[in-house]
């Protein structure tokens, strides 16, 4: 320890600094991705909000399929008789869509708790 | 500028010394994969006490790596792209702080070069592992600050008590005219056609994601290591595939198939992660493969011009110090005695 020099105290502060600061920027950026939660009668299905897919699920009457596209989630087919499920689209954390005859709820969940807050106001 | 000031001779004694700490690295069990101990980089840091020029230590640092993915037989997969990384960022580092040795030891440059290597590692490990592999990134640089920082006291404690280094500065070496090439074996025609299948095969392996044909081609690149004779650490293979596949596990994708905890496994995670895994793994088996017939190649050409010489003088005393190395005893069980020897050994070596 003799042989150390005041320059490499001020090194080791500044990497642990730097250390504990990148490791809670990459949790931050890896961690709070927000998910498409689909529940289905028997299952469930995760999928990422930031990547395009269509996404088929059996429900009670039939298959239902949803499309993630541009960090939006619809319904763009059912088999329920009434089709309210199709009508609209979500795309903020907090929203969900729900096939009542079908079963089917499709929500997006994210671990940022504000923007929870946000919405349910 | 960038012209060599230092011998053939020297460079190549300093190389041969990269690759024993690289053979001393290889045969320590490690836990993880990715946790790595950088004994490797005591020679550059040695190198950057002797004052080379800068040509000098980038020729040390490109033969570091290549010695080591020779070593470990990674010089064919995934493993090298993230050891180039590691190696330049951080020798790039180690050198660019020690132009103020006024401020700082070798524990400071030390440290910053493992944390500057780990950094840039970690983030083109994303490119073949994905995005989470970043959570192990406190891990790999909490272990990488405490090894890097025992290395740097050893190298402070090292450049000043050595005998070797000493005799390093001032002696002549001669030139040696019987210079050997790596002594590569017994390169049998069947390891030459394994090494050309298995370079096709492995071409197919980075254009396909189907999980099915990457396990046939794991057990082929497994097998063909077997009968070989190479060594297998099935431990180590599992907890490789294992530790990928959970990584992936953190970006769901399809199908809950289990919750553990607030955990939950997917089915598209988990036969991506697999997948993954199993691929990496392979690209390692098959270019300890492919090294077959680039061995045969290498003993081919063994000639005169300056990276042969170089190369052959890094062989050279390499064997004198494995032999050395055997040959001496400790005498105490403290780390001194065992620095002590070491020293002793690299002089001997030197002077032979």
């Amino acid at each position: 320890m003799k042989s150390m020099k005041i320059g490499d105290y001020i090194l080791l502060i500044l990497i642990i600094l730097i250390l504990v600061g990148l490791s809670l920027f990459f949790f931050q950026s890896t961690g709070n991705q927000a998910e498409v939660v689909i529940t289905t009668p028997n299952e469930e299905y995760i999928y990422p909000l930031d990547k395009d897919g269509i996404y088929r699920v059996q429900g009670y009457i039939g298959l239902s399929v949803i499309e993630v596209k541009e960090s939006q989630v619809k319904f763009i087919e059912s088999s329920c008789k009434n089709k309210i499920c199709m009508i609209g689209s979500i795309n903020r954390n907090g929203q969900f869509l729900a096939c009542l005859p079908n079963g089917i709820i499709a929500s997006i969940v994210s671990s940022n708790q504000e923007e929870v807050d946000d919405v349910a106001i | 500028m960038l012209q060599s000031k230092i011998s053939s001779q020297k460079l190549g004694f300093l190389a041969a010394c990269c690759m024993f700490c690289s053979l001393i690295e290889f045969a320590i069990p490690k836990p993880v994969p990715f946790l790595r101990l950088g004994l490797s980089n005591l020679p550059l840091l040695l190198a950057l006490f002797l004052q080379f020029g800068f040509a000098d230590y980038l020729i040390l640092i490109l033969i570091k790596m290549f010695s080591q993915a020779w070593i470990s037989g990674s010089l064919f997969s995934y493993v090298f792209v993230l050891s180039f990384t590691a190696s330049v960022s951080g020798g790039l580092a180690m050198y660019l702080l020690n132009k103020k040795r006024k401020w700082f030891s070798f524990v400071g440059i030390s440290v910053v070069g493992a944390f500057t290597s780990n950094l840039f590692q970690i983030l083109v490990a994303t490119i073949f592992m994905g995005e989470k592999i970043l959570l192990l990134f406190p891990i790999m640089e909490a272990f990488g600050l405490v090894s890097s920082f025992i290395l740097g006291l050893i190298a402070n404690y090292y450049v000043v008590h050595s005998k070797f280094l000493e005799e390093f500065n001032s002696v002549e070496l001669a030139e040696k005219k019987d210079l050997n090439g790596p002594n590569v074996g017994n390169e049998a025609k069947s390891v030459r056609t394994v090494g050309w299948i298995s370079l096709i095969i492995m071409i197919f392996l980075f254009l396909t994601n189907n999980v099915f044909i990457v396990v046939g081609i794991f057990m082929y690149s497994l097998i063909c290591n077997i009968i070989l004779k190479k060594r297998i650490r099935v431990l180590n293979i599992i907890i490789f595939i294992f530790s990928i596949t959970l990584i992936s596990l953190f970006a769901p994708f399809g199908k809950v198939l289990l919750n553990i905890g607030s955990l939950k496994v997917t089915e598209g995670a988990l036969s991506v992660g697999f997948t993954r895994a199993v691929k990496l793994q392979s690209t390692f088996f098959l270019s300890r493969l492919l090294l077959g017939f680039f061995n045969s190649i290498l003993k081919k050409k063994s000639a005169s011009f300056y990276l042969g010489r170089l190369i052959g003088y890094q062989f050279y005393y390499f064997s004198e110090i494995n032999e050395k190395w055997n040959m001496k005893k400790v005498e105490g069980k403290k780390i001194r005695a065992y620095i002590d020897r070491v020293d002793t050994v690299l002089k001997d070596s030197l002077l032979s």
